[in-house]
């Protein structure tokens, strides 16, 4: 799932500035379950912006509410009713939702108040480590289930580099070098063939936004 | 876009100002199916107003939903859930949305606070808004569990992903 961790408390107060009723809107979804942005962390928010507001002696006020998504149409209907009646939106949801809300209410400003951070897994409550950049070229059956793109510091895609170093990384050595792991498990279940040819680069300039249809 | 008079029902209903004082209760009653959720509960009570408000402002849906519902079971394979949960009756579709929304409105929001705990399972553990059940009559299911979670979290009930729970097939 998608991981977000939430901004740092005076980037948001610097984003709202000038704005007098603001919604804090969380999300049911990912941010939800990554405790970054659900009703518990958009309630925790709002109650900080309040004292905040409070403590500079100003009228403003901001407000808690939650939605299921915000990245389908179907979930954020539900605000239109009410929506107008703030001036900016702070946006816990993950980029893909902050932007969608940003574009079905194109009047009214919608700051983000979370960074989205990764796809990743979650190793224990609390604790996510991620897995997928979303590259849209998947090359892990051939890497033994580990990806360079997202592993290697340097994203090869035919590695490793000369700064490996004893199975750690150059940047850190208590990172490990994705390229030893991708090596010792092809190695370990005979398939160091998938490695022998080389790949060529990522076409990673003039990216657009890519899009999804699924035919079946 | 509608300007609303519900605005202060919505958003106060979660707000969570400096004015708001939720309280953290365990739920006691809820252990056979729910491990150790805590839950956020607005003065330890159901407020039915906030709750009609939300009902009315989609009552027709509801009340055609649950009249033609003919209970044929065609939406339960539509959902994942259902089919990896061995087809167990409680996750179909139509189940979630009458034992969860159905009653609410039935009961024309009197409900009791075990009743919305309870139904947080049905709403948030049997159903992850995938949106994908099909209803060959046209009954939008997941708006409707949707309007279901917006009624609980009104009432400050919802599913915390930081209290880590046993994997249970219930």
């Amino acid at each position: 799932m998608i991981k977000i961790k939430e901004k740092k408390f005076e980037e948001i107060v610097d984003s709202i500035e000038g704005f007098k009723k603001i919604l804090v809107l969380g999300c049911g979804g990912c941010a939800s379950v990554c405790l970054g942005g659900g009703q518990k962390e958009a309630e925790c928010l709002c109650v900080n912006l309040n004292l905040f507001f409070k403590s500079e002696t100003s009228s403003r006020t901001a407000r808690g509410y939650t939605i299921e998504r915000q990245c389908n149409i179907a979930f954020i209907e539900e605000t239109c009713s009410f929506i107008t009646q703030f001036d900016a939106v702070l946006s816990m949801a993950c980029g893909a939702g902050s932007q969608y809300m940003a574009e079905i209410y194109p009047g009214i400003p919608v700051f983000p108040a979370v960074n989205t951070i990764a796809i990743g897994i979650d190793r224990e409550i609390g604790v996510y480590e991620e897995k997928c950049r979303a590259c849209g070229d998947c090359v892990v059956g051939y890497t033994g289930g580990v990806c360079p793109v997202t592993r290697c510091a340097k994203g090869l895609f035919n590695g490793p580099c000369g700064g490996t170093n004893k199975g750690s990384c150059e940047i850190d050595s208590n990172i490990p070098c994705a390229w030893v792991d991708i090596y010792n498990r092809l190695k370990a279940q005979d398939r160091l063939g998938n490695i022998m040819k080389i790949r060529p680069s990522m076409e990673w300039q003039n990216q657009t936004p890519r899009t999804v249809v699924q035919k079946r | 876009m509608k300007s609303s008079p519900n605005y202060n029902t919505l958003v106060d209903s979660q707000n969570a100002g400096i004015d708001n004082h939720n309280t953290y209760v365990h739920d006691q009653n809820d252990n056979d199916q729910n491990d150790n959720q805590d839950t956020v509960i607005k003065n330890n009570s159901v407020c039915t107003e906030q709750i009609n408000a939300i009902l009315n402002e989609k009552k027709k849906e509801i009340a055609m939903a649950l009249k033609v519902c003919a209970r044929c079971t065609l939406c339960a394979d539509s959902c994942f859930l259902y089919r990896s949960r061995e087809r167990i009756p409680e996750y179909m579709p139509s189940h979630k949305f009458i034992t969860s929304l159905g009653v609410i409105y039935k009961k024309k929001g009197k409900v009791t606070l075990d009743e919305l705990l309870h139904m947080r399972d049905t709403l948030w553990k049997r159903c992850v808004l995938c949106t994908r059940c099909y209803c060959p009559l046209g009954i939008n299911i997941p708006v409707l569990l949707a309007l279901g979670r917006r009624i609980l979290r009104s009432q400050g009930i919802y599913h915390l992903y930081s209290v880590p729970e046993s994997i249970s097939h219930d």
